[in-house]
Protein backbone atom coordinates (compact mmCIF):
# COMPACT_ATOMS: atom_id res chain seq x y z
CA UNK A 1 0.00 0.00 0.00
CA UNK A 2 1.31 3.38 -0.94
CA UNK A 3 1.18 6.27 1.54
CA UNK A 4 0.77 9.56 -0.30
CA UNK A 5 0.97 12.94 1.34
CA UNK A 6 -2.85 12.99 1.40
CA UNK A 7 -2.90 9.82 3.41
CA UNK A 8 -0.88 11.47 6.11
CA UNK A 9 -0.68 10.30 9.66
CA UNK A 10 -3.05 12.99 10.97
CA UNK A 11 -5.65 12.26 8.34
CA UNK A 12 -5.42 8.58 9.14
CA UNK A 13 -6.04 9.34 12.83
CA UNK A 14 -9.04 11.49 11.97
CA UNK A 15 -10.51 8.81 9.78
CA UNK A 16 -10.10 6.12 12.37
CA UNK A 17 -11.78 8.38 14.94
CA UNK A 18 -14.64 9.46 12.70
CA UNK A 19 -15.41 6.01 11.36
CA UNK A 20 -14.85 4.10 14.57
CA UNK A 21 -16.01 6.31 17.39
CA UNK A 22 -18.03 9.16 15.84
CA UNK A 23 -21.30 7.18 15.41
CA UNK A 24 -21.08 5.92 18.99
CA UNK A 25 -20.92 9.45 20.32
CA UNK A 26 -23.89 10.57 18.26
CA UNK A 27 -25.93 7.63 19.56
CA UNK A 28 -24.88 8.44 23.10
CA UNK A 29 -25.93 12.08 22.78
CA UNK A 30 -29.34 11.19 21.30
CA UNK A 31 -30.02 8.65 24.04
CA UNK A 32 -29.09 11.14 26.76
CA UNK A 33 -31.41 13.78 25.37
CA UNK A 34 -34.28 11.27 25.19
CA UNK A 35 -33.76 10.13 28.78
CA UNK A 36 -33.54 13.71 30.02
CA UNK A 37 -36.66 14.57 28.06
CA UNK A 38 -38.62 11.84 29.79
CA UNK A 39 -37.35 12.77 33.23
CA UNK A 40 -38.40 16.39 32.77
CA UNK A 41 -41.77 15.39 31.42
CA UNK A 42 -42.39 13.22 34.46
CA UNK A 43 -41.18 15.91 36.82
CA UNK A 44 -43.55 18.50 35.37
CA UNK A 45 -46.60 16.23 35.15
CA UNK A 46 -47.84 16.64 38.80
CA UNK A 47 -47.86 20.41 38.46
CA UNK A 48 -49.93 20.19 35.28
CA UNK A 49 -52.36 17.70 36.86
CA UNK A 50 -52.71 19.96 39.87
CA UNK A 51 -53.51 22.97 37.68
CA UNK A 52 -55.97 20.98 35.58
CA UNK A 53 -57.69 19.68 38.74
CA UNK A 54 -58.12 23.22 40.00
CA UNK A 55 -59.61 24.26 36.69
CA UNK A 56 -61.89 21.24 36.67
CA UNK A 57 -63.22 21.91 40.12
CA UNK A 58 -63.74 25.56 39.24
CA UNK A 59 -61.54 26.61 42.12
CA UNK A 60 -59.76 28.86 39.72
CA UNK A 61 -61.58 30.64 36.94
CA UNK A 62 -59.15 33.06 35.39
CA UNK A 63 -55.76 32.60 33.81
CA UNK A 64 -54.33 35.00 36.39
CA UNK A 65 -55.41 32.66 39.20
CA UNK A 66 -53.94 29.61 37.50
CA UNK A 67 -50.67 31.48 37.05
CA UNK A 68 -50.59 32.36 40.76
CA UNK A 69 -51.30 28.79 41.82
CA UNK A 70 -48.52 27.53 39.60
CA UNK A 71 -46.02 30.11 40.85
CA UNK A 72 -46.76 29.01 44.40
CA UNK A 73 -45.89 25.45 43.36
CA UNK A 74 -42.97 26.29 41.11
CA UNK A 75 -41.51 29.67 42.04
CA UNK A 76 -39.47 31.96 39.82
CA UNK A 77 -41.10 30.87 36.56
CA UNK A 78 -41.71 32.89 33.45
CA UNK A 79 -45.25 33.20 32.36
CA UNK A 80 -47.39 34.37 29.45
CA UNK A 81 -51.20 34.74 29.64
CA UNK A 82 -53.45 34.53 26.58
CA UNK A 83 -57.13 35.32 26.34
CA UNK A 84 -59.59 33.03 24.59
CA UNK A 85 -58.89 34.55 21.20
CA UNK A 86 -55.15 33.89 21.61
CA UNK A 87 -54.12 37.45 22.28
CA UNK A 88 -51.35 37.92 24.78
CA UNK A 89 -52.80 39.85 27.70
CA UNK A 90 -49.89 39.95 30.09
CA UNK A 91 -46.43 38.42 30.72
CA UNK A 92 -43.35 38.82 32.88
CA UNK A 93 -41.23 38.64 29.71
CA UNK A 94 -40.58 42.08 28.31
CA UNK A 95 -39.83 41.19 24.72
CA UNK A 96 -43.10 40.81 22.77
CA UNK A 97 -41.49 38.87 19.93
CA UNK A 98 -39.90 36.47 22.41
CA UNK A 99 -43.35 35.85 23.97
CA UNK A 100 -44.83 35.00 20.60
CA UNK A 101 -41.89 32.81 19.68
CA UNK A 102 -42.21 30.80 22.89
CA UNK A 103 -45.93 30.28 22.40
CA UNK A 104 -45.37 29.19 18.80
CA UNK A 105 -42.75 26.67 19.87
CA UNK A 106 -45.12 25.15 22.46
CA UNK A 107 -48.00 25.07 19.96
CA UNK A 108 -45.89 23.48 17.29
CA UNK A 109 -45.29 20.54 19.56
CA UNK A 110 -48.64 20.18 21.31
CA UNK A 111 -51.44 21.79 19.33
CA UNK A 112 -53.40 24.91 20.15
CA UNK A 113 -56.02 24.18 22.77
CA UNK A 114 -54.65 21.22 24.67
CA UNK A 115 -53.13 21.44 28.09
CA UNK A 116 -49.63 19.97 27.83
CA UNK A 117 -46.00 19.93 28.83
CA UNK A 118 -43.33 21.20 26.47
CA UNK A 119 -39.76 19.95 26.89
CA UNK A 120 -37.18 21.28 24.43
CA UNK A 121 -35.49 18.88 22.01
CA UNK A 122 -32.08 19.35 23.65
CA UNK A 123 -32.77 19.90 27.36
CA UNK A 124 -29.54 21.59 28.41
CA UNK A 125 -29.75 22.87 32.00
CA UNK A 126 -28.56 26.51 32.11
CA UNK A 127 -30.92 28.15 29.60
CA UNK A 128 -33.71 25.90 28.47
CA UNK A 129 -36.94 25.68 30.39
CA UNK A 130 -39.90 23.35 30.50
CA UNK A 131 -43.21 24.96 29.66
CA UNK A 132 -46.62 24.05 31.08
CA UNK A 133 -49.56 24.96 28.95
CA UNK A 134 -52.84 25.09 30.90
CA UNK A 135 -55.99 25.83 28.98
CA UNK A 136 -58.76 27.37 31.00
CA UNK A 137 -62.03 27.04 29.08
CA UNK A 138 -63.63 30.39 28.49
CA UNK A 139 -60.71 32.33 29.90
CA UNK A 140 -57.72 31.52 27.77
CA UNK A 141 -54.29 29.86 28.11
CA UNK A 142 -51.54 30.05 30.69
CA UNK A 143 -47.98 29.39 29.56
CA UNK A 144 -45.78 28.82 32.57
CA UNK A 145 -42.05 28.18 32.04
CA UNK A 146 -39.75 26.79 34.69
CA UNK A 147 -36.03 26.35 34.37
CA UNK A 148 -34.79 22.77 34.38
CA UNK A 149 -32.75 23.70 37.44
CA UNK A 150 -35.81 24.42 39.58
CA UNK A 151 -37.69 21.38 38.24
CA UNK A 152 -34.80 18.94 38.85
CA UNK A 153 -32.40 20.52 41.38
CA UNK A 154 -29.59 17.99 40.60
CA UNK A 155 -29.72 18.50 36.84
CA UNK A 156 -26.85 20.96 36.51
CA UNK A 157 -24.61 18.76 38.61
CA UNK A 158 -25.55 15.65 36.63
CA UNK A 159 -25.09 17.52 33.39
CA UNK A 160 -21.65 18.68 34.48
CA UNK A 161 -20.76 15.15 35.45
CA UNK A 162 -21.95 13.85 32.08
CA UNK A 163 -20.01 16.57 30.31
CA UNK A 164 -16.85 15.64 32.20
CA UNK A 165 -17.36 11.97 31.37
CA UNK A 166 -18.08 12.84 27.76
CA UNK A 167 -14.94 14.89 27.32
CA UNK A 168 -12.72 12.39 29.06
CA UNK A 169 -14.11 9.68 26.76
CA UNK A 170 -13.62 11.93 23.75
CA UNK A 171 -10.07 12.68 24.77
CA UNK A 172 -9.32 8.99 25.35
CA UNK A 173 -10.69 7.94 22.01
CA UNK A 174 -8.85 10.67 20.08
CA UNK A 175 -5.70 9.73 21.91
CA UNK A 176 -6.28 6.06 21.11
CA UNK A 177 -6.96 6.70 17.46
CA UNK A 178 -3.73 8.66 17.25
CA UNK A 179 -1.83 5.82 18.89
CA UNK A 180 -3.57 3.25 16.74
CA UNK A 181 -3.00 5.18 13.54
CA UNK A 182 0.64 5.66 14.36
CA UNK A 183 0.82 1.91 14.84
CA UNK A 184 -0.85 1.34 11.47
CA UNK A 185 1.42 3.94 9.95
CA UNK A 186 4.47 2.23 11.30
CA UNK A 187 3.26 -1.12 10.00
CA UNK A 188 2.75 0.36 6.55
CA UNK A 189 6.17 1.94 6.61
CA UNK A 190 7.64 -1.39 7.61
CA UNK A 191 5.82 -3.08 4.75
CA UNK A 192 7.11 -0.48 2.36
CA UNK A 193 10.63 -0.90 3.65
CA UNK A 194 10.37 -4.62 3.12
CA UNK A 195 9.08 -4.18 -0.41
CA UNK A 196 11.80 -1.69 -1.25
CA UNK A 197 14.38 -4.14 0.01
CA UNK A 198 12.87 -6.82 -2.20
CA UNK A 199 12.84 -4.53 -5.21
CA UNK A 200 16.43 -3.63 -4.52
CA UNK A 201 17.27 -7.31 -4.53
CA UNK A 202 15.41 -7.83 -7.79
CA UNK A 203 17.17 -4.89 -9.45
CA UNK A 204 20.44 -6.22 -8.12
CA UNK A 205 19.92 -9.67 -9.58
CA UNK A 206 18.74 -8.23 -12.90
CA UNK A 207 21.79 -6.04 -13.02
CA UNK A 208 23.96 -9.04 -12.28
CA UNK A 209 22.36 -11.17 -14.95
CA UNK A 210 22.62 -8.33 -17.49
CA UNK A 211 26.29 -8.02 -16.64
CA UNK A 212 26.64 -11.75 -16.97
CA UNK A 213 25.14 -11.66 -20.45
CA UNK A 214 27.45 -8.87 -21.58
CA UNK A 215 30.45 -10.64 -20.14
CA UNK A 216 29.49 -13.93 -21.78
CA UNK A 217 29.08 -12.15 -25.12
CA UNK A 218 32.54 -10.66 -24.83
CA UNK A 219 34.00 -14.00 -23.78
CA UNK A 220 32.45 -15.64 -26.79
CA UNK A 221 33.90 -13.05 -29.15
CA UNK A 222 37.33 -13.32 -27.57
CA UNK A 223 37.35 -17.10 -27.80
CA UNK A 224 38.13 -17.34 -31.52
CA UNK A 225 41.03 -14.82 -31.65
CA UNK A 226 42.35 -16.55 -28.57
CA UNK A 227 42.24 -19.91 -30.31
CA UNK A 228 44.10 -18.43 -33.30
CA UNK A 229 46.78 -16.94 -31.04
CA UNK A 230 47.36 -20.22 -29.25
CA UNK A 231 47.52 -22.10 -32.54
CA UNK A 232 49.92 -19.56 -34.08
CA UNK A 233 52.19 -19.85 -31.05
CA UNK A 234 52.11 -23.62 -31.51
CA UNK A 235 52.92 -23.16 -35.18
CA UNK A 236 55.93 -20.97 -34.42
CA UNK A 237 57.07 -23.61 -31.94
CA UNK A 238 56.89 -26.24 -34.63
CA UNK A 239 58.85 -24.04 -37.05
CA UNK A 240 61.39 -23.58 -34.31
CA UNK A 241 61.77 -27.34 -34.01
CA UNK A 242 62.52 -27.50 -37.76
CA UNK A 243 65.09 -24.73 -37.34
CA UNK A 244 66.66 -26.57 -34.45
CA UNK A 245 67.08 -29.68 -36.59
CA UNK A 246 68.86 -27.62 -39.25
CA UNK A 247 70.99 -25.85 -36.64
CA UNK A 248 72.24 -29.22 -35.45
CA UNK A 249 74.00 -29.54 -38.80
CA UNK A 250 76.03 -26.31 -38.23
CA UNK A 251 79.47 -26.05 -36.60
CA UNK A 252 79.78 -26.14 -32.82
CA UNK A 253 80.06 -22.38 -32.05
CA UNK A 254 77.11 -21.20 -34.09
CA UNK A 255 75.11 -24.17 -32.78
CA UNK A 256 75.86 -23.08 -29.24
CA UNK A 257 74.83 -19.45 -29.74
CA UNK A 258 71.75 -20.40 -31.76
CA UNK A 259 70.84 -23.07 -29.20
CA UNK A 260 70.67 -20.51 -26.37
CA UNK A 261 68.38 -18.29 -28.47
CA UNK A 262 66.22 -21.25 -29.41
CA UNK A 263 65.81 -22.28 -25.79
CA UNK A 264 64.77 -18.75 -24.88
CA UNK A 265 62.33 -18.54 -27.78
CA UNK A 266 60.90 -21.88 -26.78
CA UNK A 267 60.41 -20.71 -23.20
CA UNK A 268 58.75 -17.56 -24.45
CA UNK A 269 56.42 -19.51 -26.76
CA UNK A 270 55.54 -21.89 -23.94
CA UNK A 271 54.65 -18.88 -21.84
CA UNK A 272 52.46 -17.55 -24.65
CA UNK A 273 50.64 -20.85 -24.84
CA UNK A 274 50.32 -21.10 -21.08
CA UNK A 275 48.89 -17.61 -20.74
CA UNK A 276 46.63 -18.23 -23.71
CA UNK A 277 45.27 -21.34 -22.01
CA UNK A 278 44.70 -19.29 -18.88
CA UNK A 279 42.63 -16.85 -20.94
CA UNK A 280 40.77 -19.81 -22.37
CA UNK A 281 39.98 -21.03 -18.86
CA UNK A 282 38.56 -17.62 -18.03
CA UNK A 283 36.40 -17.46 -21.14
CA UNK A 284 35.17 -20.99 -20.50
CA UNK A 285 34.31 -20.04 -16.94
CA UNK A 286 32.40 -17.02 -18.18
CA UNK A 287 30.55 -18.99 -20.80
CA UNK A 288 29.64 -21.66 -18.27
CA UNK A 289 28.21 -18.90 -16.12
CA UNK A 290 25.73 -17.82 -18.78
CA UNK A 291 24.92 -21.13 -20.34
CA UNK A 292 21.40 -22.37 -19.85
CA UNK A 293 20.12 -25.88 -19.59
CA UNK A 294 22.15 -29.07 -19.99
CA UNK A 295 22.45 -29.55 -16.25
CA UNK A 296 21.02 -32.71 -14.86
CA UNK A 297 19.37 -31.98 -11.58
CA UNK A 298 18.99 -34.78 -9.11
CA UNK A 299 18.54 -35.23 -5.42
CA UNK A 300 21.71 -34.00 -3.80
CA UNK A 301 22.74 -34.84 -0.27
CA UNK A 302 24.42 -31.59 0.73
CA UNK A 303 25.98 -33.21 3.78
CA UNK A 304 27.98 -35.54 1.55
CA UNK A 305 28.88 -32.63 -0.72
CA UNK A 306 30.20 -30.63 2.20
CA UNK A 307 32.24 -33.59 3.42
CA UNK A 308 33.75 -34.02 -0.04
CA UNK A 309 34.70 -30.37 -0.31
CA UNK A 310 36.13 -30.33 3.20
CA UNK A 311 38.15 -33.39 2.35
CA UNK A 312 39.51 -31.71 -0.80
CA UNK A 313 40.39 -28.42 0.85
CA UNK A 314 41.53 -29.71 4.23
CA UNK A 315 45.25 -29.89 3.20
CA UNK A 316 45.25 -26.28 1.99
CA UNK A 317 43.54 -25.10 5.16
CA UNK A 318 45.96 -27.02 7.39
CA UNK A 319 48.91 -25.47 5.56
CA UNK A 320 47.57 -22.03 6.37
CA UNK A 321 46.80 -22.98 9.98
CA UNK A 322 43.06 -22.75 9.55
CA UNK A 323 40.66 -24.90 11.50
CA UNK A 324 37.72 -26.46 9.70
CA UNK A 325 34.49 -27.14 11.54
CA UNK A 326 31.28 -28.55 10.21
CA UNK A 327 27.81 -29.22 11.51
CA UNK A 328 25.63 -31.28 9.22
CA UNK A 329 21.98 -30.88 10.08
CA UNK A 330 20.25 -31.06 6.72
CA UNK A 331 17.77 -33.90 6.93
CA UNK A 332 16.39 -33.69 3.40
CA UNK A 333 18.19 -33.71 0.06
CA UNK A 334 18.26 -30.65 -2.18
CA UNK A 335 17.18 -30.66 -5.78
CA UNK A 336 20.10 -29.36 -7.81
CA UNK A 337 22.93 -30.28 -10.10
CA UNK A 338 25.58 -31.91 -7.92
CA UNK A 339 28.39 -30.59 -10.12
CA UNK A 340 27.14 -27.06 -9.65
CA UNK A 341 26.77 -27.44 -5.91
CA UNK A 342 30.30 -28.77 -5.69
CA UNK A 343 31.63 -25.90 -7.79
CA UNK A 344 29.82 -23.31 -5.67
CA UNK A 345 31.08 -24.88 -2.44
CA UNK A 346 34.64 -25.05 -3.75
CA UNK A 347 34.54 -21.39 -4.78
CA UNK A 348 33.00 -20.12 -1.59
CA UNK A 349 35.08 -22.25 0.77
CA UNK A 350 38.26 -21.37 -1.11
CA UNK A 351 37.34 -17.74 -0.77
CA UNK A 352 36.66 -18.17 2.93
CA UNK A 353 40.07 -19.80 3.42
CA UNK A 354 41.77 -16.91 1.60
CA UNK A 355 39.82 -14.38 3.66
CA UNK A 356 40.82 -16.07 6.92
CA UNK A 357 44.44 -16.35 5.80
CA UNK A 358 44.48 -12.61 5.12
CA UNK A 359 42.99 -11.75 8.52
CA UNK A 360 45.13 -10.86 11.51
CA UNK A 361 42.75 -11.94 14.25
CA UNK A 362 43.42 -14.74 16.70
CA UNK A 363 40.76 -17.08 15.48
CA UNK A 364 41.33 -18.85 12.19
CA UNK A 365 38.23 -20.81 11.55
CA UNK A 366 35.94 -21.77 8.70
CA UNK A 367 32.64 -23.20 9.82
CA UNK A 368 30.39 -25.00 7.38
CA UNK A 369 26.91 -25.85 8.53
CA UNK A 370 24.00 -27.37 6.72
CA UNK A 371 20.38 -27.28 7.75
CA UNK A 372 17.01 -27.62 6.16
CA UNK A 373 13.64 -25.93 6.40
CA UNK A 374 10.35 -26.98 4.90
CA UNK A 375 11.12 -25.52 1.49
CA UNK A 376 14.86 -25.13 1.32
CA UNK A 377 18.17 -26.66 2.14
CA UNK A 378 20.78 -24.22 3.37
CA UNK A 379 24.53 -24.41 3.48
CA UNK A 380 26.24 -21.69 5.47
CA UNK A 381 29.93 -21.02 5.24
CA UNK A 382 31.09 -18.72 8.00
CA UNK A 383 34.65 -17.49 8.32
CA UNK A 384 36.56 -15.38 10.81
CA UNK A 385 38.26 -13.57 7.97
CA UNK A 386 38.69 -9.94 7.01
CA UNK A 387 35.01 -9.34 6.36
CA UNK A 388 33.48 -7.02 3.81
CA UNK A 389 32.63 -3.36 3.86
CA UNK A 390 29.18 -2.43 2.58
CA UNK A 391 30.63 -1.33 -0.74
CA UNK A 392 32.48 -4.60 -1.22
CA UNK A 393 29.42 -6.52 -0.15
CA UNK A 394 27.34 -4.87 -2.85
CA UNK A 395 29.84 -5.67 -5.55
CA UNK A 396 31.11 -9.07 -4.51
CA UNK A 397 29.00 -11.02 -7.01
CA UNK A 398 29.99 -8.85 -9.97
CA UNK A 399 32.11 -10.59 -12.57
CA UNK A 400 35.80 -9.60 -12.48
CA UNK A 401 35.41 -7.98 -9.09
CA UNK A 402 38.30 -9.14 -6.93
CA UNK A 403 40.24 -7.92 -3.93
CA UNK A 404 43.04 -10.36 -4.49
CA UNK A 405 46.37 -9.38 -6.02
CA UNK A 406 46.62 -9.44 -9.81
CA UNK A 407 47.16 -13.00 -11.02
CA UNK A 408 45.83 -14.54 -7.80
CA UNK A 409 42.19 -14.52 -8.70
CA UNK A 410 40.10 -13.81 -11.73
CA UNK A 411 37.17 -12.30 -9.84
CA UNK A 412 34.91 -14.88 -11.39
CA UNK A 413 34.52 -17.49 -8.65
CA UNK A 414 31.75 -15.84 -6.70
CA UNK A 415 29.91 -14.48 -9.71
CA UNK A 416 29.91 -17.91 -11.30
CA UNK A 417 28.71 -19.37 -8.00
CA UNK A 418 25.97 -16.76 -7.79
CA UNK A 419 24.65 -17.51 -11.27
CA UNK A 420 24.95 -21.26 -10.73
CA UNK A 421 22.89 -20.94 -7.56
CA UNK A 422 20.27 -19.00 -9.46
CA UNK A 423 20.19 -21.55 -12.24
CA UNK A 424 19.43 -24.22 -9.66
CA UNK A 425 16.49 -22.11 -8.41
CA UNK A 426 18.47 -21.25 -5.34
CA UNK A 427 20.36 -18.23 -4.14
CA UNK A 428 23.70 -17.26 -2.73
CA UNK A 429 23.71 -14.41 -0.22
CA UNK A 430 26.28 -12.84 2.01
CA UNK A 431 26.25 -11.31 5.50
CA UNK A 432 29.37 -9.61 6.72
CA UNK A 433 30.87 -7.17 9.13
CA UNK A 434 34.31 -5.71 8.45
CA UNK A 435 37.03 -7.23 10.62
CA UNK A 436 34.81 -9.95 12.05
CA UNK A 437 34.26 -12.21 9.10
CA UNK A 438 31.65 -13.09 6.52
CA UNK A 439 28.94 -15.65 6.19
CA UNK A 440 27.81 -16.97 2.83
CA UNK A 441 24.53 -18.82 2.62
CA UNK A 442 23.66 -21.08 -0.27
CA UNK A 443 19.95 -21.80 -0.41
CA UNK A 444 18.70 -24.65 -2.58
CA UNK A 445 15.19 -25.98 -3.12
CA UNK A 446 14.21 -29.17 -1.32
CA UNK A 447 13.83 -32.24 -3.52
CA UNK A 448 10.20 -33.22 -3.92
CA UNK A 449 9.78 -36.44 -2.01
CA UNK A 450 6.45 -37.56 -3.36
CA UNK A 451 7.72 -41.06 -3.93
CA UNK A 452 9.75 -43.41 -1.81
CA UNK A 453 12.85 -44.89 -3.41
CA UNK A 454 12.59 -48.63 -3.86
CA UNK A 455 14.23 -50.41 -0.96
CA UNK B 1 51.26 -43.51 -42.11
CA UNK B 2 48.96 -43.25 -45.06
CA UNK B 3 48.03 -39.83 -46.35
CA UNK B 4 44.97 -38.51 -44.65
CA UNK B 5 42.79 -35.89 -46.25
CA UNK B 6 40.33 -33.75 -44.34
CA UNK B 7 38.07 -30.78 -44.97
CA UNK B 8 38.22 -27.95 -42.45
CA UNK B 9 35.22 -25.60 -42.25
CA UNK B 10 35.31 -22.34 -40.28
CA UNK B 11 34.24 -18.77 -41.03
CA UNK B 12 37.47 -17.37 -39.58
CA UNK B 13 40.18 -17.39 -42.33
CA UNK B 14 43.04 -16.86 -39.89
CA UNK B 15 41.95 -19.88 -37.89
CA UNK B 16 41.66 -21.97 -41.04
CA UNK B 17 45.13 -20.95 -42.14
CA UNK B 18 46.93 -21.79 -38.93
CA UNK B 19 45.17 -25.11 -38.40
CA UNK B 20 45.79 -26.05 -42.03
CA UNK B 21 49.51 -25.27 -41.66
CA UNK B 22 49.84 -27.23 -38.44
CA UNK B 23 47.92 -30.23 -39.74
CA UNK B 24 49.88 -30.17 -42.99
CA UNK B 25 53.03 -30.44 -40.92
CA UNK B 26 51.55 -33.60 -39.43
CA UNK B 27 51.05 -35.14 -42.87
CA UNK B 28 47.37 -34.37 -43.09
CA UNK B 29 46.23 -32.88 -46.38
CA UNK B 30 43.77 -30.12 -45.56
CA UNK B 31 41.31 -28.43 -47.86
CA UNK B 32 39.48 -25.50 -46.34
CA UNK B 33 36.04 -23.94 -46.70
CA UNK B 34 34.83 -20.79 -45.05
CA UNK B 35 31.11 -21.48 -45.18
CA UNK B 36 28.68 -24.36 -45.07
CA UNK B 37 27.73 -24.02 -48.76
CA UNK B 38 31.35 -23.93 -49.85
CA UNK B 39 32.04 -27.01 -47.76
CA UNK B 40 29.22 -28.94 -49.41
CA UNK B 41 30.46 -27.99 -52.90
CA UNK B 42 34.06 -28.93 -52.11
CA UNK B 43 32.94 -32.20 -50.58
CA UNK B 44 30.96 -33.03 -53.73
CA UNK B 45 33.92 -32.24 -55.99
CA UNK B 46 36.57 -33.87 -53.84
CA UNK B 47 35.32 -36.38 -51.25
CA UNK B 48 37.28 -36.70 -48.00
CA UNK B 49 37.06 -39.07 -45.05
CA UNK B 50 36.81 -36.54 -42.23
CA UNK B 51 35.25 -33.07 -41.95
CA UNK B 52 36.09 -30.72 -39.10
CA UNK B 53 33.16 -28.35 -38.79
CA UNK B 54 32.67 -25.16 -36.79
CA UNK B 55 29.18 -25.00 -35.24
CA UNK B 56 28.74 -21.24 -35.37
CA UNK B 57 28.92 -19.83 -38.87
CA UNK B 58 27.01 -17.19 -40.79
CA UNK B 59 24.75 -18.52 -43.54
CA UNK B 60 23.85 -22.15 -43.00
CA UNK B 61 25.26 -23.10 -39.63
CA UNK B 62 27.26 -26.12 -38.55
CA UNK B 63 24.24 -28.22 -37.59
CA UNK B 64 22.52 -27.65 -40.94
CA UNK B 65 25.76 -28.35 -42.80
CA UNK B 66 26.17 -31.54 -40.79
CA UNK B 67 22.65 -32.67 -41.69
CA UNK B 68 23.27 -32.07 -45.42
CA UNK B 69 26.65 -33.80 -45.36
CA UNK B 70 25.10 -36.82 -43.67
CA UNK B 71 22.29 -36.86 -46.26
CA UNK B 72 24.74 -36.64 -49.13
CA UNK B 73 27.47 -38.93 -47.83
CA UNK B 74 26.54 -40.87 -44.70
CA UNK B 75 30.02 -42.39 -44.49
CA UNK B 76 31.87 -39.11 -43.95
CA UNK B 77 32.87 -38.61 -40.32
CA UNK B 78 32.27 -35.14 -38.89
CA UNK B 79 34.02 -33.59 -35.88
CA UNK B 80 32.22 -30.56 -34.47
CA UNK B 81 34.26 -27.61 -33.26
CA UNK B 82 32.51 -25.34 -30.81
CA UNK B 83 32.84 -22.42 -28.45
CA UNK B 84 31.65 -23.29 -24.98
CA UNK B 85 28.31 -21.53 -25.33
CA UNK B 86 27.25 -23.83 -28.15
CA UNK B 87 28.01 -27.01 -26.26
CA UNK B 88 24.35 -28.02 -26.31
CA UNK B 89 24.29 -27.54 -30.05
CA UNK B 90 27.35 -29.72 -30.40
CA UNK B 91 25.71 -32.40 -28.29
CA UNK B 92 22.62 -32.27 -30.48
CA UNK B 93 25.04 -32.58 -33.42
CA UNK B 94 26.17 -35.87 -31.93
CA UNK B 95 22.59 -37.02 -32.13
CA UNK B 96 22.61 -36.14 -35.82
CA UNK B 97 25.53 -38.47 -36.40
CA UNK B 98 28.63 -36.38 -35.75
CA UNK B 99 31.62 -38.49 -34.71
CA UNK B 100 32.81 -36.25 -31.87
CA UNK B 101 33.08 -32.66 -30.73
CA UNK B 102 35.92 -30.42 -29.56
CA UNK B 103 35.92 -27.27 -27.45
CA UNK B 104 37.53 -24.12 -28.84
CA UNK B 105 40.33 -23.24 -28.37
CA UNK B 106 41.25 -26.84 -29.17
CA UNK B 107 44.60 -28.39 -28.59
CA UNK B 108 46.16 -29.39 -31.94
CA UNK B 109 47.25 -32.79 -30.68
CA UNK B 110 43.79 -33.51 -29.41
CA UNK B 111 42.41 -32.54 -32.80
CA UNK B 112 44.94 -34.80 -34.53
CA UNK B 113 44.03 -37.65 -32.24
CA UNK B 114 40.32 -37.32 -32.98
CA UNK B 115 40.88 -36.88 -36.71
CA UNK B 116 42.86 -40.13 -36.82
CA UNK B 117 40.23 -41.91 -34.77
CA UNK B 118 37.51 -40.70 -37.12
CA UNK B 119 39.56 -41.77 -40.14
CA UNK B 120 40.06 -45.29 -38.80
CA UNK B 121 36.32 -45.56 -38.09
CA UNK B 122 35.72 -44.42 -41.68
CA UNK B 123 38.12 -47.04 -42.96
CA UNK B 124 36.38 -49.79 -41.03
CA UNK B 125 33.09 -48.60 -42.59
CA UNK B 126 34.37 -48.75 -46.15
CA UNK B 127 36.20 -52.07 -45.84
Amino acid sequence: MYISSHNSFRWLATRIFLIGIGPLFILFAVLCSRVMHNFLDDAATPALRYALALVEKKEVRTTQEVKEQLSMLLPEGRWILQDDSQHITSSNIDDVQEQQRLIDTVHKQNGDHASSIYVPMWPLPPNSSVWLHVYVPGAGSVFYGVSIESLLPGATFSFGLCLTLFFSLLFTSIFNSIIFSSFVHEKLAQERGLREKLEQKLIESNRLSAQTRVVAGIAHEINTPLAIMIQEAGWVKELLEDLQEQADLLDKDSRKSLGATFTEMNTSLNMMQKQGKRCADITHGLLRMSRKGAENKTEVDVNVMVQDVVHLLQPKALDLGIEFKWQLNAFVPAYASSGHVQQILMNVVNNAIDAVAAAEGEEHKVIISTFSTKHSVLIRITDTGVGLSLELKNRIFEPFFTTKAAGKGTGLGLSISHSLARRNNGSLSVESSPGKGSSFTLTLPVAEVDYLPAL
Amino acid sequence: MEDLKILLVDDEPDFLSVIARRLARRNVAVSVASSGMEALEKLKADPVKVVVLDVKMPGIDGIETLRRIKEMMPDVEVIMLTGHADLDVAISGMALGAYDYLLKPADIDELMFKVHDAASVHNSHSS
